[in-house]
């Protein structure tokens, strides 16, 4: 008895936090590793999962951060679940792979596909939202589920443009393949912005129709405007707008984890702090009409 | 799924592919303005992140990466892996066909091939014995490397580099 409880207690993963909060995160690149180090409340990074595809052993510039209590989250671009033909069973070992090497609590991809008939793209594409894509894209993320030792988390991009004749929103798109996988959402509220603004729509009822419940975490951005049309560059500080998606969704759930994405035009350190700032301040006023709302609610 | 409806749709997929990256005709029904605004993007997007990870081509090239990355690009879509570290050495072979490649691209190329190997699923790291050389042009000499198992690796010939 004593030793099946034991046995018992060793199967639990003390890694396997995917039940607890991952806080302030922001994706990790080279050009901003020092700043990360000495951010004391940064509770997670995001890696590009294929750029450490090659690695062997830990890499020693994350090795430290894991010691300081940093979560790492391998983030693909590669895997094109959204593709129509079968995923490549070596990409998935390869994250499957990357996971175990850095402890991840999950990893997270992307509702898109990349390649098709052996053309590369290296971009993330819209898939069309038929109930024939659904039932492939279902079978794919299924197919990976079944390979990674972690949850995968499935994030909403942004597009220029859509496919014609879609049968059903995005929302409806996304909450059936979260019905019907064990995938976590990977909401990125930037995206959400970019597609509403560039093709229409209502960025807010969008969270509203979604299963909040189900994220993961959230990425936030900013990008920039060229001729009339905003593009999710990550090179920009976030915009006003997309605070305030921020503070509408704190306003209707607990989110897990807000993770900072930049890729290029990387600010200094009093920016970039300035932003972690701005982000906690919206999460903040959020959470805070969540529960006087809550309170009035129980009070009535 | 039925594999019919798989293949339907990646041939529509496959359409849309082309049309973004190889010039193909926009599909039905798609915008046209957005296609190609997207196409742009793309590229655009390719040739920023070559720069990140082969600072040394920007180096090289100067005011004039950009014009000769998007004419490079334009005409070849990624290479199987979809990773620009191969995408950077790809272009490194166009600007050597084209006339256009200095003698640090060469040696760069040949270090790059000397560690890699492409696969459809991303690059490989190659493994056991391997010989490789590349004729210089400016500096008129040859550099060779050599990797023996369990020895390690070994360069000759290498210039004194501007």
């Amino acid at each position: 008895m004593a030793a099946a409880l034991v046995v018992a207690a060793a199967e639990i993963d003390p890694m396997s936090t995917s039940s607890s909060p991952l806080g302030l995160g922001i994706g990790w690149r080279p050009e901003l590793a020092p700043a990360i180090e000495r951010r004391a409340d940064i509770g997670f990074v995001e890696i590009l999962a294929e750029d450490f595809f090659l690695a062997e052993a830990m890499p020693a510039v994350l090795e430290r951060l894991q010691q300081n209590g940093v979560k790492i989250v391998p983030h693909g671009v590669g895997l094109s679940l959204g593709g129509a033909e079968p995923i490549d069973p070596v990409r998935v070992a390869a994250l499957a792979h990357l996971a175990q090497l850095v402890q991840a609590p999950m990893v997270s991809e992307h509702i898109a596909f990349v390649r098709a008939n052996g053309i590369e793209t290296g971009h993330l594409l819209p898939v069309p939202r038929t109930r024939a894509m659904l039932e492939i894209l279902i079978e794919n993320i299924r197919q990976a589920e079944a390979e990674l030792p972690v949850p995968l988390a499935l994030e909403n991009i942004s597009t220029l443009f859509d496919w014609p004749d879609a049968e059903m929103d995005e929302p409806a798109f996304l909450s059936e393949v979260l019905a019907r996988t064990e995938a976590l959402l990977l909401l990125d509220i930037e995206n959400i912005y970019a597609n509403a603004r560039n093709l229409g729509g209502d960025a807010v009822a969008f969270l509203e129709s979604l299963p909040l419940e189900r994220i993961g975490y959230v990425h936030i951005a900013g990008g920039r405007e060229v001729a009339g049309i905003y593009h999710d560059t990550h090179t920009e500080a976030i915009p006003e707008e997309v605070f305030a998606l921020l503070e509408e969704l704190c306003a209707r759930t607990v989110v897990p984890g807000v993770l900072l994405e930049r890729d290029d035009r990387f600010p200094d350190e009093p920016a970039l702090n300035a932003e972690f700032e701005a982000i906690v301040g919206a999460m903040h006023r959020g959470q805070e009409r969540r529960l006087a709302h809550e309170f009035a609610h129980h009070s009535a | 799924m039925a594999t019919e409806a798989r293949q339907r749709l990646t041939a529509r997929q496959a359409e849309l592919v082309r049309a973004l990256v190889a010039r193909g005709p926009v599909p039905t029904r798609f915008d046209a303005r957005r296609i190609a605004v997207a196409a742009r993007t793309l590229v655009s997007k390719r040739r920023q992140t070559v720069a990140r990870v082969w600072p040394s081509i920007v180096k090289v090239l100067g005011d004039a990466y950009v014009e000769r990355f998007t004419a490079y690009a334009e005409a070849h879509p990624l290479s199987m892996s979809g990773s620009p570290r191969a995408d950077g050495r790809a272009f490194i072979g166009w600007l050597e066909s084209h006339g256009m490649s200095k003698d640090e691209l060469r040696v760069e190329a040949l270090a790059f091939d000397f560690r890699y190997v492409e696969t459809p699923s991303g690059l490989r790291l190659r493994r056991g014995l391997l010989v490789k050389m590349v004729k210089l042009q400016e500096s008129r000499s040859r550099v060779i490397a050599v990797r023996v198992p369990w020895l390690g690796e070994r360069w000759w010939g290498m210039p004194r580099l501007k």
